[in-house]
């Protein structure tokens, strides 16, 4: 039997790995390193920041230890609360790496939650989306936003599965459920995985992939959870595939009831 | 001439362009990208893009971020 390559196509790009993964909180570049290639992501994200004046004027630049020539590098707009803070960031990230379209849009509402400001955010994608951009775009896990955002022209939508850098994993798998039932774009679960099973959940659940930072991170061994987090998106995508058994009520014997010994 | 750049004062020779201070600042030419008075300056004029008294710059790179 011939069996198709299962692979996540965004903004016309053909991934193999369905783990994207953040760069910031580690401890030094090369455990970034060490932990994006465990991880197998092909999606890396990068945030854009004011250069230090007259400090650390030589000191190494992320996009040494990440080759564009390797990963898709992802810059972001964390930290952006206004549409049009988000939409400079855009193009100065543009500029910064060669022209390239990809951005993931995050327009914040508040700084406790870090839960999206979702009228800042509609206003940036349809901006962005207007300007050539290909977005992959952070939202609250609200089932109308989504289907807006993919109106708009959103290359992927990624709900939250519960706050940035919280850990708490996927607090409403319904609401994944109903963005899912109706998107034509791919679903990614942005925030809110904290271990291995969160992801598995997450792709059970049919998301195209999970973009995360902190759960890798943050983990006393980052390496050795970037490699759980790759095995946990595979397990869960294989299985969404599968199509799990239907749920009992009552016990179903696995063995044969005939032929038992008196 | 002043200018002011990420927040700070600079001043710089007159006629300098966005190469100069760059230099001037010990910043790296590559893996920068330059807002001058709120446009972004596309990457390939970046270099030789002239200043004038007053501008105001912000010059970005990539760090680590989710």
């Amino acid at each position: 039997m011939k069996t198709l390559k299962d692979t996540l196509t965004i903004a016309k790009n053909i991934y193999n790995s369905r783990l994207l993964v953040g760069t910031g909180k580690y401890k030094d570049f090369e455990e970034t390193r060490l932990s994006i290639e465990a991880s197998g992501a092909e999606i890396v994200t990068v945030a854009i920041r004011r250069t230090n004046i007259g400090q650390d004027s030589s000191e190494p630049n992320i996009l040494d230890f990440l080759s564009p020539e390797k990963y898709t590098i992802l810059p972001n707009t964390a930290g952006c609360y206004s549409a049009e803070e988000a939409i400079r960031t855009c193009n100065l990230a543009r500029e910064l790496l060669g022209g390239k379209n990809l951005v993931k849009l995050e327009v914040l509402g508040d700084k406790q939650t870090l839960f999206p400001n979702m009228p800042e955010t509609l206003k940036a994608a349809k901006i962005l989306v207007n300007d050539g951009f290909d977005v992959m775009v952070y939202c609250s896990d609200d089932p109308l936003q989504a289907k807006e955002l993919e109106k708009i022209g959103c290359v992927s939508v990624m709900p939250l599965a519960s706050p940035i850098g919280s850990g708490l994993g996927i607090q409403n798998p319904h609401n994944l459920k109903l963005i899912l039932s109706q998107a034509n774009v791919p679903i990614i679960v942005d925030a809110g995985v904290g271990t291995a099973s969160d992801a598995s959940i997450a792709m059970e659940l049919g998301c195209s992939g999970v973009l995360m930072n902190t759960a890798i991170a943050k983990a006393k061994k980052p390496v050795l959870m970037a490699e759980a987090m790759r095995k946990a998106v595979d397990s869960g995508r294989k299985a969404y595939l599968a199509g799990r058994m239907k749920k009992a009520v009552y016990g179903s014997a696995s063995s044969p009831e005939k032929g038992l010994i008196d | 001439m002043h200018l002011k750049v990420n927040g700070e004062s600079v001043d710089i020779k007159d006629g300098s362009n966005i190469e100069g201070l760059l230099n001037a600042l010990e910043i790296p030419k590559t893996k920068v990208a330059v807002e001058l008075n709120g446009i972004v300056i596309p990457n390939s004029e970046l270099l030789k893009t002239p200043l004038e008294d007053n501008d105001v710059l912000e010059i970005v790179r990539a760090i680590g971020g989710g």
